[in-house]
């Protein structure tokens, strides 16, 4: 399964509009200027997912958070970051983090992360469902910090299958003055993926066919 | 049934529309902000309290009632949802109850409402201050020298290392003054290991207060004292150590008569010109110290000869 051309870059907008909604929302919350881009977006197999991962991701533990979908789609929003990101990320949104060093800081941070994670995944899931025009559901969000191969085996309520598919989007965010980066996934059942890009390519067509009937007028 | 089991839960929980109407309202919720059910069912939850203005809420709310996607408001980043003043005052800076809120969607009747469930985290808010504080002082005493209390080697060498990148990107110098107490073995000898560690108490109180606050002064060693100077070039380091020196020549050093306690000092300094890393910023001054040593003792010895700094103030010739 391939996206092509126009399929990555239906997907990357509508990935950009999901990520600037939580960069908004973000800004709010945190009373700062926050920038949130999606630059590059790609699809492959479970089993491929670490390939696309920044190197050091694959074999580190990740401090990820996590939401289940269901209803139209079915599958796992993951938002992940490397634990130095992470560290960086509450440093730069929260601001006035202990000197501490190592282990002890992360239980500070788990719980910014979560609630950031959670308002970046929400807002990326409901433009995809304001868009498709199709109920997608969230359950609650949760917090696990593992290496990615454990972390994508974890509590499915209907067991993660081989032929799941993943959304890879490597997400910049900038706070602050200073870049953090992270990645989120969007793990679907094969049948859940290729009903969303038929979905994205029906879209596209009639967004093209209104183009140039716009045009032949 | 489903009344009396919401009012059984240690939490707070309410529902309320899209439009913040409160649908339901349990005991827990009475307690602790006094308003019945009576009075809340029906209302505006922001008219309720008046001061609830968290767009961070107001957006979750949509979320949950439009979107049916639930959300968590986390302590960290928003304190407290309902303003509930804490009963006991000042409970480590706290006025009000602490909160993690989640919001999640309750289909009912084709509408979506949002349960919206309030854990009061305040002890644990206050534990982990309490905690954090602890770690704080803790962080602050692996820094210390117990006996004089003064900046101790693991200090110098992080801070060290930050301030020479500092001042490599500012051009600017950094002095390093290494202050050794002449003839300490035979003080201990003669006064008693107590009188010792007055001396080098009083030595690190007179230290401090000699120099500038942004200098950090360090206990290397048994009766040796590093001081380092940010933004100070040679000359003032010099000026710097020939003072402390005739300080400690010319008072009663821990109530011994004057000039019964002498220091030996030498300095170092990396600047544009000259620069350097912290080890061999600290290993030339080494250096001068040995050499102020050998020249008797009770001198400052700021550059052995071939190296560009200015000529020894105080320390007589070899010959």
């Amino acid at each position: 399964m391939n996206l092509d051309a126009t399929q990555r870059d239906a997907l990357s907008e509508i990935a950009n509009i999901g990520v600037s909604r939580a960069a908004k929302q973000l800004s709010l919350l945190l009373d700062d200027a926050i920038d949130m881009r999606v630059p590059d977006l790609r699809i492959a197999e479970l089993k491929d997912v670490c390939a696309l991962l920044p190197e050091a991701h694959c074999d580190a533990s990740l401090m990820t958070v996590y939401q289940g979908l269901d209803g139209y789609i079915s599958g796992r929003a993951m938002l992940m970051f490397h634990s130095e990101e992470s560290r960086a990320l509450a440093q730069a949104l929260v601001g006035n983090v202990p000197p501490i060093d190592g282990q002890d800081m992360r239980a500070f941070e788990h719980e910014a992360v979560m609630e950031i994670g959670n308002i970046i995944i929400s807002s990326c899931i409901s433009v995809v469902a304001d868009i498709l025009g199709r109920e997608i559901i969230l359950t609650v969000p949760s917090y696990g910090e593992d290496t990615l191969p454990n972390l994508l085996r974890q509590d499915w309520h209907h067991g993660a299958s081989a032929d799941m598919r993943v959304m890879v989007m490597h997400a910049t965010l900038r706070a602050a003055h200073r870049d953090v980066n992270g990645t989120l996934l969007i793990v679907l059942t094969l049948q859940s993926m290729q009903a969303l890009l038929d979905q994205v390519s029906h879209l596209v067509a009639t967004h093209q066919s209104r183009l140039d009937g716009a045009t032949a007028d | 049934m489903e009344r009396r089991l919401i009012d059984c839960l240690p939490l707070g929980l309410l529902v309320i529309d899209q439009e913040f109407m409160v649908r339901r309202w349990n005991r827990w919720l009475v307690d602790k902000t006094g308003i019945v059910p009576q009075l809340a069912i029906g209302q505006d939850l922001r008219s309720l309290f008046p001061s609830l203005r968290n767009p961070r809420f107001f957006w979750a709310v949509e979320q949950v009632c439009g979107m049916r996607s639930p959300q968590i408001l986390s302590q960290v980043l928003n304190s407290y949802l309902i303003p509930i003043p804490l009963q006991s005052a000042n409970r480590h800076g706290l006025s009000m109850m602490q909160q993690q809120v989640h919001i999640e969607p309750l289909l009912e009747g084709g509408e979506v409402l949002a349960v919206v469930s309030i854990l009061d985290v305040t002890d644990s808010v206050i534990r982990s201050s309490a905690l954090l504080e602890t770690a704080h002082k803790l962080h602050q005493y692996s820094n210390r020298d117990p006996l004089t209390g003064l900046f101790n080697r693991r200090f110098m060498w992080d801070w060290l290392t930050k301030q020479l990148k500092l001042a490599a990107r500012h051009a600017g110098s950094i002095s390093c003054l290494i202050i050794d107490v002449d003839h300490f073995k035979r003080l201990n000898d003669t006064h008693g290991h107590d009188r010792g560690d007055e001396v080098l108490k009083a030595l690190a109180t007179s230290l401090t207060s000699r120099l500038r606050e942004s200098d950090v002064v360090v206990r290397y060693g048994g009766e040796e004292f590093v001081a380092l100077l940010p933004d100070c070039a040679a000359e003032e380091a010099i000026d710097t150590a020939e003072r402390i020196r005739q300080e400690v020549a010319n008072s009663g050093v821990a109530q011994l008569e004057p000039g019964a306690v002498t220091v030996s000092i030498g300095v170092a300094c990396c600047q544009p010109d000259n620069p350097c890393t912290g080890e061999e910023m600290l290993k030339r001054a080494d250096r001068r110290l040995y050499d102020a040593k050998n020249r008797g003792r009770n001198q400052v010895v700021p550059a052995p000869e071939g190296e560009h700094e200015p000529a020894p103030v105080t320390a007589p010739t070899l010959s």
